[in-house]
């Protein structure tokens, strides 16, 4: 079987602390550790190869440096490592990122990638989904276990409230959560080394990549509330009426009017079936 | 069970100057309309019945409770608002003052003059810093004299020194959402040229030299709050950062402590907070007061729960909490919070229905008989049932649900029989109206009562003549409510038009269409506030009534709001006409005055708030042939919650 592991080193979020003056994160002296979501997966990893044998590769996209997160890999018990390094992959956004991580995985041929849910910095939870869009295979997010079946997958996502099942043919990229397993200790020493790849060697279209490929801007930064008040503050800038319909609204600010139809399922559908874009959608199809 | 643990800065004490008071509970002031009014420079009497109302909330365990008075014989508010040196108040007074002391509760002084405001139509002579109506209402005013100030404050500083040497613990002096003071500290009402307007040391000097007065005659070590308003929500009024300001010089004048307040009598709807108000809205303010000063601060608006309290408190946002309304309606919140009975407390709606209501008279309370009737409803009246009876009440609506609660707390074995699978009655489609919501704590509160008290609800099941024999009650209650009533309207059989009555539409909206007219023939909640749900699910509404007005029975800041939501959703209104008939894809109607017609098209549905019928078809069965049987709320006649839940409560207090 074989088993790729999307793995990402950040830093320590425990270590960060933030500039009072700037509101900007203050880097310098933060230890880079792997991603705790990543270990998780590491360790989903290890336990698949254990059962079913194969090969678990570690993947990860970064500067020279997050050769570190590799060998941590390596140490947790992984067959081989990838780092894809190259200036032109600098300052890739998520979008990014996830193609030039799906054209590092494509000559793989796995069986299974797993991912962490999101990592620790950034928070957002995108690459994986992105890899298995590159790569048009399914993808399952908030993963809280699954088993592997006959060339199959069954794969229980966690949506807060309670555990949606699901079965999907592989490969399939699972996104787990964080605890879903206790992470092993590190082995007692290993002799391999991740392997460094650059951009020309996978032949990225390097206009997906870097700052020209991610459309993702930082706008600005700002700081939130550090202690949450349960009450709401009211303007005091705004005119009266204003006010006062800022206080029945709870603070929060009305979305645009929505265009609310009412009617029968019948009159609805019929409604429906009557707008542009929806008609000229059917009459493709029927033609197509 | 919560903890007392839970609720540690709530019960704790809190002293300021020499008063200390037991935990954070504070009665705030209101206008209750229960002094006597034996005629001219006779009335403001404090009576027996206002004695009465401040020592059930000292049982119920609040800190202190706070009395609001007129300073001035010859300027009132209102004739049934105590006046604070008439000299036949002081047995009352100091009655109050002991009685409340037995428990452990300080009372407050709070001392107003109306100045340009008034319950009075038409008032009294009205005065203020400058000549002004008060933009609510058209009344003008004098402009205060110089010789008038000093015989006010005056009054202010002797009614604070004798109600001190009666007893009473700390006095409070209103900046608020009426009265004279707020003029002069106003920008827009203080419009003086001499040293009371100008500037703002000028527009602060006449409360200050009030307040200097009152020290003078009270001692370093009584208490002197300021009700203050810090934001007037007026298009011509101050605002926070004003009211922060007033805060400021307030301090710095010698006042002890603040106690929050906003709005105006042009902005009554911000001063008694309704339903479309959110619980627990002017926190922000207490805390920006906070901020900006050290005495303590007194939070308020729509705080009705312990919890809620609690976290103001742990969130340093408020030293002590204002409760007026909460503790109408459960003047035990205070004890049952030590008990850690929370589910026990009975919270306030804000449904304004009965303590502000539309009479403006008398305070009370829709779910609370006992608000201005202590003497009879009042905590530890219940007495045990001389003879335990088997009682049976049919309908679980608030009147069946009351009926039973009482009759079950004084000992009666009750059995509950309910045709639906839910409590409530119709307050299950009122809570569905924008903003009542809360209605459902009606329901909620008496069937957490009936839980512990182990009296079974029989659900899904429609009481008969033969479930009734069977059963053989000693007592049989009925309480199967009412059926609209569709008046007979010329046509209505070959119209296009869906016409129903209000239940059903609320029951089944999607059966509304497009264009709902509302016959509103009522005035109530089921005319304007059924246009209003009516809006919310985007359904173009036209509201047709015969009367000048719609929502006239509403209390007027719900009405306010509930207006200026169907005038923003794009509601169209057509006063003075009533239905004459419908045609095939019209409805006719006719001016009630003019007799004019005219003929609405183009509505799907018509919507009738109209009159009801009682369901009394098994009261009539058996009244007469068992010896007990008893009619309660729209069963003995269709009305509002408040009166069902008296008669329920008076009746079953008496078998």
């Amino acid at each position: 079987m074989n088993i790729v592991v999307c793995v990402k080193q950040v830093p320590d979020t425990t270590e960060v602390k933030i500039d009072s003056r700037t509101n900007n994160l203050v880097r310098e002296g933060v230890p880079s550790i792997v991603n705790p979501y990543d270990i998780t997966a590491m360790e989903e990893a290890l336990s698949l190869r254990e059962r079913y044998g194969g090969v678990v590769t570690a993947v990860s996209m970064g500067p020279p440096q997050a050769i570190k997160a590799l060998e941590y890999c390596l140490e947790m018990g992984a067959d081989e490592a990838l780092l894809l390094s190259d200036r032109a992959v600098g300052g890739s956004d998520t979008l990014a990122t996830g193609y030039a991580l799906s054209e590092l995985i494509r000559p793989l041929k796995a069986d299974i990638i797993l991912c962490g849910n999101e990592a620790i910095d950034g928070c957002t939870g995108q690459v994986g989904p992105i890899i298995a869009g590159n790569l048009d295979i399914p993808q399952f997010t908030y993963v809280a276990k699954f088993e592997i079946m006959d060339g199959s997958v069954k794969v229980y996502r966690d949506s807060g409230k309670r555990l949606d099942c699901y079965e999907a043919p592989l490969p399939a990229v699972l996104c787990v959560l964080k605890g879903i397993n206790k992470p092993r200790r590190l082995a007692a020493g290993t002799d391999k080394t991740p392997e460094m790849i650059d951009a020309a060697r996978l032949g990225l279209d390097v206009s997906r990549v870097g700052n020209d490929g991610s459309p993702t801007r930082v706008v600005s930064i700002a700081m939130s509330d550090a202690r949450a008040k349960s009450f709401v503050t009211i303007d005091d800038s705004l005119g009266w009426e204003d006010r006062i319909q800022m206080i029945i609204d709870g603070g929060i600010k009305k979305k645009a009017k929505i265009d609310l139809w009412r009617g029968t399922a019948d009159a609805l559908a019929a409604r429906l079936l009557d707008i542009p874009a929806v008609k000229k959608h059917f009459n493709d199809t029927a033609r197509g | 069970m919560q903890s007392n643990n839970d609720f540690n800065n709530l019960l704790s004490p809190f002293k300021i100057k020499g008063v200390e008071f037991k935990n954070r509970f504070i009665f705030l002031p209101h206008h209750t309309g229960y002094a006597l009014d034996e005629g001219y420079l006779a009335n403001g009497l404090f009576s027996d019945r206002n004695v009465r109302h401040y020592v059930e909330r000292a049982k119920g365990g609040a800190a202190a409770v706070t009395v609001s008075q007129n300073v001035d014989p010859y300027s009132q508010m209102s004739f049934r608002y105590v006046l604070s040196y008439e000299q036949r108040n002081g047995d009352n007074f100091k009655r109050l003052a002991d009685e409340a002391h037995a428990y452990g509760t300080k009372v407050i002084t709070q001392l107003n003059h109306g100045g340009h405001t008034t319950l009075l139509n038409p008032p009294q002579l009205l005065i203020a810093p400058t000549q002004m109506n008060e933009p609510y209402c058209h009344f003008n005013t004098k402009e205060i004299e110089l010789d008038e100030m000093e015989r006010i404050k005056d009054y202010y500083v002797k009614s604070s020194a004798w109600q001190k040497e009666l007893g009473w613990d700390a006095v409070e002096l209103k900046i608020a959402h009426d009265g004279l003071l707020r003029t002069f500290v106003s920008p827009y009402f203080n419009q003086r040229t001499d040293q009371y307007g100008g500037s703002f040391e000028n527009r602060m000097r006449y409360p200050l030299e009030i307040i200097a007065g009152i020290r003078e005659a009270v001692g370093e070590d009584y208490p002197i709050g300021i009700r203050l308003c810090v934001d007037e929500f007026t298009g011509y009024g101050y605002s926070l950062a004003y009211g922060m300001r007033v805060a400021k010089a307030l301090e710095e004048g010698g006042v002890d402590y603040i106690s929050t307040d906003a709005g105006t009598f042009s902005s009554w709807y911000m001063q008694i907070p309704p339903s479309p108000l959110p619980l627990g809205w002017a926190v922000y303010q207490s805390a920006e007061l906070k901020k900006h000063i050290s005495i303590p601060v007194v939070a308020f608006g729509r705080i009705n729960d312990p919890v809620q309290a609690e976290t103001i408190l742990q969130e340093n946002s408020a030293d002590l909490i204002g409760m007026c309304r909460q503790l109408l309606c459960d003047p035990e919140t205070p004890i049952k919070t030590a008990d850690g009975r929370l589910d026990d407390i009975r919270h306030c709606i804000a449904c304004n229905e009965a303590c502000v209501g539309v009479d403006g008279i008398y305070v009370e309370c829709i779910q609370n008989p006992g608000v201005g009737r202590e003497l009879h409803f009042g905590i530890d009246t219940l007495t045990p049932a001389e003879e335990k009876k088997r009682v049976m009440v049919v309908g679980a609506g608030v009147a069946g649900l009351k009926y039973a609660e009482i009759a079950a707390k004084r000992g009666h074995e009750v059995e509950v029989y309910e045709k639906s699978d839910m409590v409530g009655g119709q307050v299950l489609l009122a809570e569905k109206i924008p903003y009542r919501v809360e209605m459902g704590e009606v329901y909620r509160y008496m069937k957490i009562q009936l839980q512990e008290l182990g009296v079974p609800i029989h659900y899904n099941c429609e009481a008969d003549a033969k479930t009734v024999e069977d059963f053989n009650p000693d007592v049989l209650v009925v309480a199967t409510g009412s059926t609209p009533l569709m008046p007979e309207f010329a046509g209505l059989d070959e119209t296009g038009i869906s016409v129903m009555d209000i239940r059903e539409a609320m029951r089944n909206p999607a059966a509304l269409g497009g264009h709902v007219m509302v016959y509103d023939d009522i005035g109530f909640w089921q005319g304007a506030g059924v246009a209003d749900y009516c809006t919310a699910l985007g359904v173009k509404v036209t509201v047709v009534t015969p009367s000048s007005d719609v929502a006239g029975d509403i209390e007027s800041g719900q009405a306010y709001l509930l207006r200026k939501r169907l005038h923003k959703y794009g509601a169209k209104f057509l006063y003075n006409h009533a239905i004459t008939a419908f045609t095939g894809d019209g409805v006719v109607l006719e001016n009630v005055y003019s007799h004019r017609k005219k003929t609405l098209r183009g509505v799907d549905t018509v919507l009738i708030a109209g009159q009801c019928k009682s369901d009394n078809e098994l009261y009539k069965a058996f009244k007469g042939k068992r010896p007990h049987v008893y009619a309660v709320g729209d069963c003995a006649a269709p009305r509002a919650v408040e009166q069902a839940i008296f008669e329920a409560e008076n009746m079953a207090r008496m078998i």
